[in-house]
């Protein structure tokens, strides 16, 4: 064993090494006291959850797949470490490792930390909670497609996992905690026989335990799926009296988690941003395979990503998203030997126009990277997008022809996806109920009502003259309806409404109110009184001004004569 | 009728029991027996007024049954054909979801695959068709797809040799789903319920694992996994299909969670979601976090629009269909409108249409002769009865052709109106009149559509449906569309018209009406048209080549079009619709040039043409011109000036539109304010002297206490003031029982309502000596109507001020 798993770890997160360094600081020799609890914070996708993970697996052993969730290289080195971890396998885990967004009650967090710290950890073929770290907290070293490639393609080990424990409260959970550190077990024979690599030999720790991890992940869930718990979590340790360090990842700063009843505090580690090298060389792992000869090229194209998209996005994992995505187009016209590898301003030229259509939608997730990828694979290949766009599309909008440009090509099977209808009297209601939203109803009487004739138009001076009368002028001023958004209606009112502006005599019949109950069950109309009160219900109008125009214009309808103070 | 004069009490309507215990049991009990066969036969009756015989009305009943068999088979059939395409694309997406991801998209980090399906915005008819998706996807063979997409077929053959692992589908809908743990409760289910036999049950032994935990399906999984391996070792391991259906209705916040826990457990349990959009991907974009969306691995599918649904059941149903009844312009216009105005709904449509179906076989006596095989032999023309044949008489359309007749053979014509024997032989010949009028005008309906798809200028463009229901209201003919199509026509330059009479050959060879005869006795009239075509053609063609042999040499442009012929002749087997589409881009390229290019045009024309072909050449095309319209005047002709359409053609709306379009409003209002219409009863009559008021706007005393107090609640305001309230209500009971006097005061509707009350009248009666009404016999009549009031939620109380309660319906807003 020429490198210890500290150095491991440390190539393994570039740019972590000093919080890889203060993690192990804190934990110390296996079964020395550590702190009550820790915090680790910091914003989405900086490798925390990974950072944490790896470390405590190569330190408590087992989760092998945590490792392995490494980039390649370091995984291979690991796995030389397996025959330990084989035999370390049928040893309870040492920590437990909790996502709180699926523990969602205090009973889930409970019994799934005691079947945790009760089982062996999560062996490889099995998968396991270390997988269930995602890409918006895992590192940019993960790489769970090759962890999930051989998970599944390996067979699956039935193990025994030992009964299932209920645990209701939180007594029970502290008595549990108790029970887990004293049980005794093989591993301190283990130890004096096979840790000879180990910087401690075993022989202390026939007579201590060694230190129980508890972590949680996303823990700022646990604020509203038990408040009550997070001053228990941090003196588990004082309370079960044993070895037990709980560990909280999360996104938001510690003052957010303290109660009014106040209680221990935790040690804050804070994870900070990735500077501009660290991300380079995140991202420099991602090279594709197959592509080991353009790594200077493809270090450029890093680079170049990172000073175009990195004002607009810090998230490591969208940059990787883009990466990935966009290196193929990159490389493309290199490959085909249209451009040299060293004309680097006409590559540039190349990419920048995809650079605007990522921008534009993929970032913005319109359209998904299978789609992105499908597009310009069939963009590269000329005539098959139209082949593509059919077969998306389907049905009616299957007949998306390819357009020549890729950037046209892109933007038309979008189109295409962003139009739908509605009945006749269905956008009429909608735009009846955007005009009782953004109109005050004191002006209902001058926009519909149909007495006069003069009366349904309103001159530009009158206009302007309300407006003065209210104190603000029509532009610009934050009293203006369409800044205000959309207030509440009722019913009636949007009905008057749309009986007038309707062109037509409709007689007042069932339909009309179904499709307002289809409406809010659409989104479309959201109704702010309760449920279980039937009279003098009350919408508010959800659609932007852009879709009722739209509307407006397909129903022929002049939206603009009756909406007041609309620009 | 005094017994069930009151509205409140309930009447109980109890069915017999299932038909085969009593049938076992009583088999003496006629009068059961009697009952059941009204069961038996869907509660369809003997109509009284014809005294028909029981056998018509089995034989209606018979016809009810084959026909809207018929009907929904066809519509079921155009459905499942308009949503193949779709359907087997996304079972491609799931069968490759997983085997994909390795050799296509090169992601950093696992995506969840997710299909979004843009269904449509009428929500209650999409539980069909999730439940169609799951199907196919639950299968292991790919969706039969028509002889259209024949790559897809490979491609599905592909999918199925390679992987034939049955995909596992739940359908979550929002209403199961109102928080995390429901959904997943519901989820882990769904899918353990659909568990293979053998596999472990994993909630057996040990203490139970909460039936939310995702850690029961993991194991069930593995279980099913481990089974698999079992079975046959290169078997892909099946994935999970979570249908979520109605995305909009769903709870963003439980969605959000759900979809993370689903894509943590990815590597674990190979996930697919599909997702129901009922409006479009801004949904998706607005209901889920960034952080969740970039999870999501989406690929969308649009299903087909209801509206081209809606147009292909049509045509298939009334235009090409030779099914018995046919739907009228009205309440197909009526169908149409409620579609298109309202929901979008096929679902809808689809039982309005049966409602149609079912009332006129119910209703309608002739109906025993929509039956389209009707011969002379059939047995439903021997139980016609003199009330059939009165009703065959009064036909608005019978009697339209007996005056035609009364002009060429008046003799015809009196048998017709007095022979009841000659009018049976008579029926099935007119029958097959308008069978043959109903096939050939679904082929020279065809021809409208070709010649309107050929010139694709949108000014022009009208939905089938639009253009079917303009026949059927007989405005087609005289509407300016077919001579502006015409017109079109005629413009055509020399070779395109060559294609253009090539291609209307083709059209009338193959459609069905045309196929060869074994002899001419069976010709019919399509037969007939199609020579005149074929002639045409032939002139043409001769004419065309002469034309091109003259000036092979005078100029490069005849050439040009010789070319253009030949070419058109080689494509003519295989490219149809190339040539179609380079057509209508010609004569879309005329219509935008300005009028000068045109007059350019013809100038060019005479040049191509020589002068003397010129003249035969004009005369053909006038020919041509001639043929369409003959064809269009005679075969479009609108339906009812066929005798006896009514018997196939439904045409009453009023009992439609009171099923469909029921108006709440309009029948509260009545039954309040006009009680007399719904009781029938006599006593609410205007008094002598003011005959010309309607009796709506007048409170009568005589009438229901809650009608009173209705009509005294529409003259208040926003606030009602309970003792003002009182003592109106006091005051016109009391002029009531002025004006009566002595005299007993007719039975009051209200009596039979309230038991308890009815001593209470009785005394009231005993001391109208005194022409005095009892205060609290008023005051219990008056709080037991305002009760009502309340209960119908037209008033509320309120505690803005005293003694008031608060307006809820109908007022100033």
């Amino acid at each position: 064993m020429a490198t210890s798993p500290r150095q491991l770890l440390h190539e393994a997160f570039p740019g972590r090494a000093k919080q890889i360094d203060q993690i192990l600081g804190f934990m110390g020799k296996p079964w020395a006291s550590t702190p009550p609890s820790l915090l680790i914070n910091g914003n989405s996708s900086l490798g925390k959850t990974a950072v944490v993970k790896a470390t405590l697996s190569a330190v408590l052993g087992g989760g092998s797949s945590s490792s392995s969730s490494s980039s390649d290289s370091i995984s291979s080195q690991i796995r030389s470490e397996q025959h330990l971890q084989d035999r370390r396998r049928r040893l309870p885990s040492r920590y437990a490792f909790l996502d709180c967004v699926e523990c969602h009650t205090p009973r889930l967090i409970f019994e799934h930390a005691i079947y945790q710290f009760r089982n062996p950890p999560p062996s490889q073929d099995k998968g396991s909670k270390a997988f269930s770290s995602t890409h918006t907290t895992t590192t940019g070293t993960s790489d769970n497609k090759a962890a999930a490639t051989v998970s599944r393609k390996r067979k699956r080990v039935a193990t025994s996992p030992l009964d299932w424990n209920k645990c209701e409260n939180v007594n029970e959970f502290v008595e549990w905690c108790r029970k887990i550190c004293d049980t005794k077990d093989e591993l301190d024979e283990v130890h004096e026989t096979h840790d000879n690599h180990r910087p401690v030999s075993g022989s202390i720790s026939k007579h201590q335990n060694e230190t129980r991890y508890l972590v949680l992940d996303r823990a700022e869930r646990l604020r509203d799926t038990a408040p009550t718990l997070i001053p228990v979590l941090m003196r588990l340790q004082e309370l079960t009296g044993r070895n037990i360090c709980v560990i909280l990842i999360t996104t938001i700063v510690w003052e957010k988690f303290r109660s009014k009843t106040g209680g221990y505090e935790p040690i804050v580690l804070n994870f900070p941003q990735y500077t501009k090298s660290e991300t380079v060389a995140i991202l420099g792992r991602d090279l594709p395979e197959g592509e080991e000869e353009n790594m200077d090229l493809y270090m450029r194209f890093v680079d170049l990503v990172y000073d175009v998209f990195q004002r607009n996005c810090k998230d490591l994992n969208e940059i990787r998203h883009l990466v990935a995505l966009l290196f193929p187009l990159y490389i493309k016209p290199v490959k085909e030997g249209k451009i040299q590898k060293h004309e680097g301003l006409k590559l540039h030229r190349h990419i920048q126009a995809y650079f605007v259509e990522a921008m534009d939608k993929l970032y913005l997730r319109e359209i998904s990277s299978t789609e992105w990828s499908d597009r310009t694979l069939s963009v590269a290949s000329g005539s098959l997008s139209g082949v593509s766009g059919s077969t998306i599309g389907g049905g009616a909008g299957g007949h998306v022809s390819g357009a020549p440009g890729g950037d046209r090509a892109l933007t038309t099977a979008l189109d295409v996806q962003n139009v739908f209808d509605l009945p006749y009297y269905t956008k009429f209601i909608l735009i009846a109920s955007f005009l009782a939203s953004y109109n005050p109803p004191r002006l209902d009487m001058r926009y519909f009502a149909k007495v006069s004739s003069t009366g349904s138009k309103m001159t530009k001076r009158s206009k302007v003259a309300a407006a003065k009368k209210h104190g603000h002028d029509s532009m610009g001023s934050k009293l203006r309806q369409q800044l205000l958004g959309p207030k509440p209606f009722p019913i009636e009112r949007m009905l008057a409404i749309f009986y007038s502006i309707l062109d037509e005599e409709v007689e007042e019949n069932v339909n009309v109110h179904t499709q307002i109950a289809s409406l809010v069950s659409l989104r479309m109309l959201q109704r702010v009184t309760p449920m279980d009160k039937l009279d003098s219900i009350k919408c508010k109008c959800n659609v932007s001004y852009e879709m009722i125009k739209t509307l407006a214009k397909s129903t022929r309808f002049e939206i603009d004569k009756y909406l007041y103070d609309f620009s | 009728m005094d017994e069930f004069d009151s509205l409140t009490d309930g009447v109980f309507f109890v069915p017999p029991s299932t038909a085969g215990k009593i049938a076992g049991k009583s088999k003496t009990k006629s009068g059961k027996a009697a009952q059941l066969e009204h069961f038996k036969l869907d509660g369809f009756q003997q109509l009284k007024d014809v005294s028909e015989p029981i056998e018509a009305m089995e034989i209606r009943h018979a016809l009810f049954n084959r026909e809207w068999e018929l009907m929904t088979g066809r519509i079921e059939n155009v459905m499942r054909n308009m949503n193949t395409m779709v359907l087997s694309a996304i079972y491609n997406f799931v069968h490759n979801a997983y085997s994909r991801q390795y050799s296509n998209a090169v992601m950093p980090f696992l995506e969840l695959p997710t299909g979004l399906i843009f269904a449509g915005i009428n929500v209650p008819d999409h539980d069909l068709l999730f439940q169609q998706i799951a199907q196919t996807i639950s299968s292991s063979t790919p969706p039969s797809s028509g002889p259209l997409e024949a790559d897809d077929m490979e491609q599905d053959h592909n999918t199925t040799t390679s992987a034939r692992s049955a995909s596992h589908v739940v359908i979550l809908q929002s209403k199961d789903c109102t928080n995390l743990k429901s959904a997943q409760k519901s989820m882990i289910e769904q899918f353990l319920g659909l568990g293979i036999a053998g596999a472990t049950n994993p909630l057996e032994g040990g203490t139970r694992l909460q039936n939310y935990d995702m850690l029961v399906l993991e194991r069930w999984y593995q279980s099913l996994c481990e089974s698999n391996d079992g079975a046959s070792e290169e078997r892909k391991q099946p994935t999970l299909v979570v249908i979520l259906q109605d995305f909009e209705s769903f709870d963003y916040d439980t969605l959000q969670d759900f979809i993370t826990i689903c894509s943590n457990y990815q590597d674990r349990i190979p996930f697919v979601l599909l997702m129901g959009l009922a409006t479009s991907i801004d949904a998706l974009h607005q209901g889920l976090p960034k952080a969740v969306l970039s999870r999501l691995q989406t690929r969308k599918f649009q299903m087909q629009q209801s509206s081209e649904c809606l147009t292909a059941i049509i045509e298939d149903l009334f235009i090409h269909a030779n099914v018995g009844l046919m739907v009228g312009s009205l309440p197909l216009k009526q169908l149409i409108d409620q579609f298109i105005h309202y929901n979008f709904s096929v679902g809808g449509f689809i039982s309005n249409l049966k409602y149609i179906v079912m009332h006129h076989f119910y209703a309608n006596p002739l109906s025993i002769l929509c039956d389209r095989s009707l011969t002379a032999q059939s047995k439903a023309l021997d139980l016609l009865t003199t009330g059939h044949f009165d009703h065959l008489r009064m036909l608005p359309s019978f009697q339209q052709y007996v005056e035609g007749k009364l002009e060429s053979d008046p003799q015809e014509a009196e048998m017709l109106i007095l022979d009841d024997e000659f009018l049976v032989q008579q029926i099935p010949d007119l029958v097959q009149g308008l069978r043959e009028y109903h096939q050939n005008f679904g082929m020279i309906f065809d021809f409208l559509w070709f010649l309107q798809t050929r010139f694709s200028i949108s000014l022009l463009k009208k939905p089938k449906r639009a253009l079917y229901f303009m026949a059927l209201e007989g405005s087609l003919i005289n509407s300016s569309h077919i001579p502006f199509l015409q017109s079109l026509v005629r413009k055509l330059d020399s070779n395109n018209m060559m294609i253009f009479v090539e291609d209307w050959l083709r059209l009338f060879k193959e459609s069905p009406q045309c196929v060869p005869k074994q002899s001419t006795a069976l010709e019919n009239a399509m037969d007939r048209e199609l020579v005149v075509v074929q002639s045409i053609r032939d002139r043409m063609t001769a004419l065309l080549d002469n034309v091109s042999e003259d000036s092979v040499t005078s100029s490069s442009e005849t050439e040009d079009i010789g070319e253009d012929i030949d070419k058109s002749s080689k494509t003519l087997d295989g490219g149809f619709v190339k040539k179609r589409k380079l057509v209508s881009l010609n004569v879309y390229a005329h219509e935008t040039d300005g009028r000068q290019t045109r007059i350019a045009k013809k100038t060019r024309e005479t040049t191509r043409i020589p002068k003397g072909a010129l003249g035969a050449y004009t005369l053909l095309v006038k020919e041509i011109d001639e043929t369409i319209s003959r064809l269009f005047r005679t075969y479009l002709v609108c339906h009812t000036s066929m005798p006896l359409n009514e018997i196939y053609y439904y045409s009453q709306i009023a009992i439609q539109q009171k099923a469909f379009l029921p108006q709440p409003r309009a029948s509260v209002q009545t039954a309040l304010g006009q009680p007399e219409v719904y009781l029938n009863c006599d006593c609410c009559r205007p008094p002598s002297g003011s005959a010309d008021q309607s009796l709506a706007d007048m409170v009568l005393p005589t009438q229901h206490d809650t009608c009173i107090l209705y009509k005294l609640y529409v003259e208040c305001g926003r606030m009602i003031n309970m003792y003002d309230w009182f003592t109106a209500f006091g005051m016109i009971l009391e002029r009531g029982e002025q004006s009566t006097g002595v005299e007993e005061p007719p039975a009051k509707k209200r009596a039979g309502a309230k038991g308890s009350r009815v001593g209470s009248k009785a005394r009231t009666k005993e001391n109208a000596n005194t022409n005095k009404l009892d205060q609290k016999d008023v005051q219990a009549r008056f709080i037991s109507g305002v009760a009502e009031l309340q209960f119908m939620g037209f008033i509320k109380s309120t505690t803005r001020k005293t003694d008031h309660v608060m307006r809820l319906t109908w007022g100033n807003i």
